[in-house]
């Protein structure tokens, strides 16, 4: 499959320091910075992918997976 | 001013602001101006209209709380009803009726040349005209205390974030908490926030991104296989649910921050066992006014079978046609009607097994789906069509089917996703501890930049709701 996400290593490592931040935020449960920088490089990451030609659904796909991994804070917490 | 437009992320900052800043004695009008300012963003002459139903059906209510005399009082709920059912009939209805009127009479060789009135469709006519009548038949059968603040009562029928797509509120309800005064608390403000940020996820992530492929499918129905329509049907039913419950919740979120607390109207209707339990999860307060102002005054399941069946296909006849002026609103309440009605012939009894109850949501939303076909489409023409491709269309390939609806890896990777969002989010909203901690503001800060984000990314442009056509 023809993918930029696929086949940019420069972006991997972005995606991947951004998700260590947001995995490390999640089960330390620092106040929150790390995930603030977490979000920071994914927008940069992102906005990097798409000026290189990536799709609009890969670029919103994966930071919908972002938004998934911070929304993981509250599972199971309803009342 | 939709909600997901630019005036209006500038326009409820400014109305909160104020709000919480002016004594509680101005608040009402404050509301009132701001409520008549959205309503007339779409088309200010339509104010006569929702003025025109507030002038009569307030001082109905005036009129049957002053006198004692049955008679008078039953005149008077009449008229009301005549009125402002007549309002709603003429804007909605008229054009449908006369075309079908004119087709009717076109079958015996008449001849007539079809004609329609060039009337335009006031904005949120069907939510504020029943809320109207539900106030009016709550004070003649002396549920309600008429109100007699003129200005408390114009704010009832047009209290903006429930104005033009519910939720249709009881003036028990709301009345009492428009008068009530507030005081600015976190909680209120910090709930209002999250509800309204799942309620923009629900409609710009997953409803206006379902829309895409609905759309696509719907606008080349002769060339789509059996399988791009069942997807579309499907994808429908959850565009749907995501836009009107994404409408509600962030209606809800957004009386809340003014420390108004509106009727829950949805609770994952798609978890549903049956037919049945599905409208009670589904527009609750719609379907709490059909059985509170109309089933039960038909008899209800008080009659005997029969009526009961009766009722039923009246009730859900005219809960489809509310929807509006087109036959496949009817063929979809009769639709639902069919199997409420054989749910409550059958001996059925919900499963209390897990596999039992995933099993009763699937084969329901199977059921639901052609349901879905139903009511997305445009003309009873167009309901023969897609059930025609279903049955009789061209192969139904995966790959074929793929391309035809344009949904690529990505795409469904997102879909499944963003449904799996939609279930955190649940969780999210109804998370009462995570106020009290400081980390809070950036784990909100962060979501709400991250919807913005996907939000853009998404369709790049602002669709209206579905549920504003109603």
């Amino acid at each position: 499959m023809e993918s930029i996400l696929f086949t940019t290593p420069i972006l991997w490592i972005g995606y991947a320091v951004a998700l260590f931040l947001c995995v490390f935020d999640l089960l330390k449960k620092t106040s929150g910075l790390f995930s603030a920088l977490s979000l920071l490089i994914t927008v940069c990451t992102t906005t990097y992918a798409l000026i290189l030609g990536a799709s609009i659904g890969e670029a919103s796909f994966v930071v919908l997976c972002f938004l998934l991994l911070n929304l993981l804070r509250y599972w199971g917490k309803k009342e | 001013m939709n909600f997901n437009s630019f005036e209006f992320l500038v326009f409820l900052p400014v109305v909160l602001l104020l709000y919480w800043t002016i004594p509680h004695k101005f608040r009402w009008i404050l509301l009132l101006v701001a409520s008549y300012y959205f309503y007339m963003s779409w088309n200010a002459w339509l104010v006569f209209a929702i003025l025109g139903t507030t002038v009569i059906s307030y001082l109905s209510g005036i009129l049957i709380g002053s006198t004692k005399k049955q008679g008078r009082k039953k005149l008077y709920v009449i008229v009301t009803l005549v009125v402002c059912l007549g309002t709603l009939v003429f804007f909605k209805y008229f054009n449908f009726l006369l075309s079908s009127v004119i087709d009717f009479l076109n079958l015996f060789s008449l001849h007539i040349e079809s004609r329609t009135l060039d009337i335009i469709l006031p904005v949120g006519i069907s939510f504020y005209t029943f809320q109207t009548l539900s106030y009016v038949i709550d004070v003649y059968r002396g549920k309600f205390i008429p109100e007699k603040h003129f200005g408390y009562y114009a704010l009832f029928v047009s209290y903006f974030p429930q104005l033009v797509a519910g939720p249709i509120e009881k003036p028990g309800d709301l009345l009492p908490q428009l008068r009530e005064k507030h005081f600015l608390n976190r909680e209120d403000m910090e709930i209002g926030f999250k509800t309204m940020v799942c309620g923009f996820f629900r409609k710009c992530v997953v409803a206006d991104f379902c829309g895409i492929y609905v759309n696509r499918v719907f606008s080349d129905l002769p060339h789509a296989t059996g399988l791009a329509v069942w997807i579309a049907g499907a994808f429908f039913c959850i565009q749907m649910y995501c836009d009107f419950a994404g409408y509600s919740e962030i209606a809800i979120g957004c009386a809340r921050m003014m420390g108004v607390k509106l009727t829950k109207n949805f609770d994952r209707p798609y978890f549903s066992q049956s037919y049945t339990e599905f409208f009670r999860r589904w527009h609750i307060t719609l379907n709490r006014w059909f059985t509170e102002y109309l089933y039960i005054p038909l008899g209800g399941n008080r009659k005997g079978k029969a009526r009961k069946i009766l009722n039923t296909v009246v009730v859900f006849s005219l809960c489809g046609m509310w929807h509006g002026a087109n036959w496949t609103y009817l063929l979809w309440g009769l639709y639902a009607a069919f199997f409420v009605c054989a749910e409550s012939i059958l001996p059925w009894k919900p499963s209390t097994t897990d596999m039992g109850i995933l099993g009763r949501r699937v084969l329901m939303f199977f059921i639901f789906v052609p349901a879905g076909i139903i009511f997305r489409a445009e003309s009873v023409a167009q309901i023969g069509q897609a059930f025609f491709q279903i049955f009789y269309g061209t192969e139904n390939y995966l790959v074929d089917t793929l391309a035809f609806v344009g949904l690529d890896f990505f795409g469904l990777a997102r879909f499944f996703v963003s449904l799996i969002c939609m279930e955190l989010f649940c969780d999210f909203v109804d998370d009462r501890k995570s106020f009290k901690q400081k980390s809070s503001i950036y784990a909100y800060t962060i979501i709400a930049v991250m919807l913005c984000w996907i939000a853009l990314l998404s369709t790049g442009d602002i669709s209206a709701f579905q549920y504003f056509q109603f």
